[in-house]
């Protein structure tokens, strides 16, 4: 064997690693990663609707079906098809296309929390509709119980396009938000899973970051509520983050607001709380901007100006922002705030919701979206 | 260098590759993309580890009646060859019953902590019975959080529904609510944590002993 031969065997092993790496990488790359609350057009959405929250969900939903495009397809998930009958006759006409799914058991009108929605590389195929190992609560309340199985549902519906995976960790949908690289995730995750499902804070953000196909910031410290409540990405490495500080300063009697959950909360220690997502959204390298939004006393009826739902659609983004009974000053700061982010506003009215906890994100789920 | 040694180079080369190529392709293929099972993840009972000890802490019975005072019981395990002291603190928070219609469940007080501060022989079980005066409502929710001495996370460790479920599905018409005043702020610096059994010899015991044969040591901290 000569210099030759060496040389060549050597070329031949480092063509051999090279094409050994590039399969290895290109199947290990994330194959799925969780929707984007900031990128592409909305194109499925489901939402959950029960006779028993007639007064609570069909005005939000009215207001939005009439503001979103005719190509939208909404998926309906409903108890039986009286119950669809009867949302549709509530919302009146609209130009998306409603989709009932019948389910046979109780529910809630609740959708945004049942699972999260993991895109597939190719847009065009089965989304993967991924639960949590448990519902908060789902052992004493009926409902919640068969909010667990909404999600394998809707996957079972022939027509949706979508798989169905069972997660071992403990969620709720709203604990996430996302753009295009980033999750951010309630420490509350950690709570329900640690010591049960994982041990410590670094495997779950392993798991996180091996299930969501993006890179997690699990927040420290954070209001006690879900994640869109208090955040929301804008893309472009910019977050918008709540800020109960700049919603006190725009009215006389502060603390008179959101009287529905017992006045507003403006402690210093509520305050810390949004400021600490704040900070560490900065430290993620995030651009942050700080909206007006007033939490109330009881810790989860608030208004808050940031649980919608963002598109980007012929080039331009657009914002489906919630609106409360609130005074006009807090609901113009805020929309000031999505405008100078460049989002053109869709106001909805979700007064009937916010005082069960939620609002217009936490009522509507993203199955699919066209980037 | 001659056309004659890059042929030989070449054919040295693809040689290589056709006995390497083979043996190492398969394996990355087949690699995929991992799936979180491989990540070793199970459901097991909520524990909360401490120092290579184990604890887990329960209501007192299956089922409390609305207003019934609320008592936890602690259980420490030392699986190890070595001795091993545990310091934790253990919450009793009270979820409120609210409205079925509600995105989520009302939000969480924490009504009682109690330091748990324990040292056990290689092998020890420990349990401990720590009595408060929470009682909670009909509907309500009652949660246990632990977390370990200098661990930065909580740990959920029971929940249990009190009392009956209110009838009335859309209100809180018929529901007896108590309510429960939030821990004062010095309140980890009282004594509340109540060993039922005082400090006997030291034997190992059964995990799932109800009154404890053996020392519950259990020292609190003051």
């Amino acid at each position: 064997m000569d210099a030759r031969h060496i040389a060549g065997a050597a070329l031949g092993l480092a063509l051999t690693a090279a094409c050994v790496g590039l399969v290895d990488g290109a199947s290990r790359a994330p194959q799925r990663h969780l929707l984007a609350d900031d990128a592409g057009a909305l194109s499925e959405l489901v939402i959950h609707y029960v006779p028993s929250a007639a007064e609570l969900s069909p005005p939000v939903y009215r207001d939005l079906l009439r503001a979103l495009p005719d190509d939208v397809v909404v998926w309906v998930v409903v108890p039986d098809l009286p119950a669809f009958d009867d949302l549709v006759a509530r919302v009146g006409e609209v130009g998306p296309t409603l989709a009932p799914v019948p389910v046979g058991h109780a529910m809630t009108t609740w959708s945004r929390d049942r699972w999260l929605a993991l895109a597939p590389e190719d847009e065009d195929a089965p989304v993967t509709i991924l639960a949590p190992m448990g519902e908060d609560g789902d052992d004493e309340w009926p409902a919640r119980a068969g909010d667990r199985r909404t999600g394998s549902d809707l996957a079972d519906h022939p027509l949706a396009r979508a798989f169905f995976e069972r997660s071992p960790l403990y969620f709720d949908g709203g604990d996430f938000v996302a753009d295009a690289e980033t999750v951010f995730v309630t420490p509350r995750v950690l709570r329900r899973s640690a010591g049960r499902v994982v041990e410590d804070r670094a495997q779950l953000l392993r798991a996180l970051e091996v299930t969501l196909g993006k890179r997690v910031v699990l927040l420290d410290e954070a209001p006690e509520h879900h994640a869109g409540m208090f955040m929301m990405p804008v893309g472009g490495r910019r977050m918008l983050v709540g800020d109960p500080s700049l919603a006190a300063a725009l009215v006389d009697d502060p603390e008179a607001l959101v009287a529905a959950g017992g006045g507003a909360d403006f402690s210093a220690a509520t305050q810390a709380r949004f400021d600490a997502v704040a900070a560490q959204v900065e430290a993620a390298g995030y651009a942050v901007t700080r909206i007006p939004l007033v939490p109330g006393r009881d810790g989860r009826t608030w208004w808050t100006w940031l649980n919608g739902l963002l598109e980007t659609r012929g080039g331009e983004g657009h914002v489906y922002m919630p609106t409360f009974d609130a005074p006009a000053p807090l609901r113009a700061a805020a929309e000031a705030v999505w405008r100078d982010a460049g989002y053109i506003v869709h106001a909805i009215d979700a007064t009937s919701a916010y005082t069960h906890f939620g609002s217009l994100r936490c009522l509507v789920n993203v199955l699919r979206r066209k980037v | 260098m001659t056309r004659h040694d890059l042929a030989v180079i070449a054919k040295s080369a693809a040689l290589s590759m056709l006995l390497t190529l083979p043996v190492l392709l398969p394996a990355a293929v087949s690699a995929g993309p991992e799936k979180i099972v491989q990540l070793g993840l199970a459901e097991h009972a909520p524990t909360l580890k401490v120092g290579g000890a184990e604890l887990t802490v329960a209501l007192g019975k299956p089922h409390y009646a609305a207003g019934e005072a609320i008592v936890m019981v602690a259980t420490a395990t030392n699986p190890t060859d070595a001795p091993v002291h545990i310091a934790a603190t253990v919450q009793l928070v009270r979820v409120p019953y609210s409205s079925p219609m509600s995105r989520m469940r009302a939000m969480p007080t924490s009504t009682h902590e109690a330091p748990v501060v324990l040292d056990l022989k290689p092998g020890e079980t420990r349990v401990v019975r720590l009595k408060t005066h929470v009682k909670m409502g009909n509907g309500d929710s009652a949660q246990i959080l632990a977390s370990a001495k200098g661990q930065e996370h909580q740990v959920i460790l029971a929940a249990a529904g009190i009392g009956e479920r209110p009838k009335d599905p859309m209100g809180l018409g018929n529901v007896e609510l108590i309510p429960v005043a939030p821990i004062a702020p010095d309140a980890q610096d009282m004594p509340v944590a109540e060993p039922e059994v005082p400090t006997a010899p030291a034997e190992p015991t059964s995990a799932d002993a109800e009154v404890p044969t053996a020392p519950a040591v259990a020292a609190v901290e003051k």
